[in-house]
């Protein structure tokens, strides 16, 4: 179920990229992929930039060590939310938040 | 069949613990510099043996972009280092011309490191490219990457005769009209305590130095490092004004099919009278053999009872060395660094020296050209690599 909070698939809200942890894991993005930190926008893909699978690997593996959570693949949107940057932030601060959360 | 092309070793590039390029090579040659010694980049508290032939010094940032090393073994930066020496004057190849075959490493640091994190430190996860760094055909894919090369790649699996296998196969594709450049050759990084303790367990490594056909020799030195070449067809190396090092002349190859780890002198003169055969020369041509010469007990015994074999009485006029007392035995790098040793010398006109040797022993009955490098004119030279499991591989190469 979507929560109230949860932008609409593509299109997420400014208001999670003004968090400050939507920073911190734009600079491991744009230091991992190579990619100018400011071409890092929420509706840019993945593929559009010219991140390659790879480097996206490495710089989940990056995020995952920076707030020392582990970032699920969710089975049934598998890649889906790695998409855009913004789904790729959305999908992290999720995380983070439920971890928050489960204290 | 196909019409056979002369095949030119148009580019030559190396890294080892005599420094890096051929021009510090060489030099270590002529001046019977050993790059053997004490241990210095890793802990060695729990290792019974010390010593190895290390490449002190490698700035792998110097090299590489901070992305780049991420996906690189110390193994597959050495072979790129070396590539890149190598390719440096050959100018853009046609990407369906070129291919790459490389001796197949195993980038032990990366799977060392992977797994004192996961066993001894309870680690969770590892790094994401821990396979990609890994996998045997890393470098050999790296390096079709660094130039481009879309034509056959692959890494040649055969203990220490892999860069051997490589060169030998990389020259007949050459020699065949499959591929107009190929580069060839090993690499290997293997210093750390997983493997050394290993290697420790097999009782075949000195603890005091490399010493091959003297009769005091202890054993083996591990050593590190990638040698790596680019075969070329003749007429193209020629028409592009190439300075061609030496020629591939043939490669012999085959199996004990005996005992895993003893070798057989019937195994190893089979590989190198196949070679001369492929060449289309006979024993009597032959004016240098670069020795497989691991110092072990039973190879040079056995190393030169196969000699004797193929040149009969004439072997004591065929100069035989091992530049593992150089160099090291650089494992999957070995037969890529000696052959470029042994091209340096047909070009040079030098035999390399066997260094510390000491005493003659009646086993090994070669002239190992001790301790000092030799003037000579060269017209051809045999590579040796007889490798565990058997295998044995000898490139014949040619005065250009």
């Amino acid at each position: 179920m979507p929560d109230t909070n949860a932008p609409t698939a593509g299109a997420p809200a400014q208001g999670r990229f003004d968090d400050p942890r939507a920073g911190e894991i734009l600079d491991i993005v744009a230091r991992e992929s190579g990619v100018e930190r400011a071409l890092l926008v929420p509706e840019a893909t993945l593929e559009a930039l010219g991140i390659p699978s790879l480097d996206l690997t490495q710089a989940v593996f990056e995020i995952e060590t920076h707030f020392d959570v582990e970032i699920p693949v969710v089975a049934d949107r598998a890649g889906a939310e790695f998409i855009t940057i913004g789904g790729l932030v959305e999908h992290v601060l999720r995380t983070l938040d439920c971890k928050a959360r489960a204290g | 069949m196909t019409p056979r092309r002369r095949v030119a070793i148009s580019g030559l590039g190396v890294v080892s613990a005599v420094g890096f390029g051929v021009p510090s090579l060489l030099s270590a040659i002529a001046e019977g510099r050993c790059g053997i010694g004490r241990i210095q980049g890793i802990d060695t508290h729990r290792l019974t043996v010390k010593i190895a032939a290390e490449v002190a010094g490698f700035a792998p940032e110097a090299h590489f972009d901070r992305r780049q090393l991420l996906t690189l073994d110390r193994y597959a930066q050495f072979a790129l280092v070396a590539a890149r020496e190598a390719m440096a004057d050959v100018g853009p190849v046609e990407p369906e011309r070129g291919g790459v075959v490389l001796g197949a490493s195993m980038g032990q640091l990366t799977i060392d490191a992977a797994y004192f994190s996961l066993y001894g430190e309870a680690a969770s996860r590892l790094p994401p490219m821990t396979v990609p760094r890994t996998m045997p055909n890393a470098a050999a894919s790296q390096v079709a990457m660094a130039f481009g090369l879309q034509g056959p790649c692959f890494a040649t699996a055969s203990a220490c005769a892999s860069a051997a296998h490589a060169i030998g196969l990389a020259g007949q594709m050459v020699r065949s009209g499959m591929l107009d450049v190929a580069i060839c050759g090993g690499s290997d990084a293997s210093i750390c305590l997983g493997y050394l303790k290993a290697w420790d367990a097999l009782r075949v490594l000195s603890p005091d130095g490399c010493r091959p056909f003297s009769s005091d020799r202890t054993g083996l030195v591990i050593g590190e490092g990638a040698g790596i070449l680019v075969l070329e067809d003749w007429d193209r190396a020629i028409a592009r004004g190439a300075s061609i090092h030496a020629e591939f002349l043939g490669f012999g190859m085959g199996a004990d099919a005996g005992d895993l780890t003893a070798p057989s002198a019937d195994g190893a003169a089979r590989a190198m009278r196949a070679a001369l055969a492929d060449a289309g020369r006979t024993p009597s041509d032959v004016d240098y053999v670069n020795a497989h010469g691991t110092a072990t007990r039973l190879n040079d015994r056995t190393e030169s009872e196969a000699l004797a074999s193929v040149f009969g009485n004439r072997l004591a006029d065929v100069p035989v060395s091992s530049s593992k007392s150089i160099h090291g035995h650089c494992l999957n790098a070995a037969g890529g660094i000696e052959a470029v040793v042994t091209a340096l010398a047909l070009r040079e006109s030098l035999l390399p020296p066997t260094l510390g040797f000491r005493v003659a022993d009646p086993e090994c009955a070669v002239d190992c050209v001790p301790n000092t490098a030799r003037p000579a004119e060269l017209g051809m030279a045999l590579s040796n690599s007889f490798a565990f499991g058997g295998l044995n591989a000898v490139l014949a190469l040619g005065h250009a």
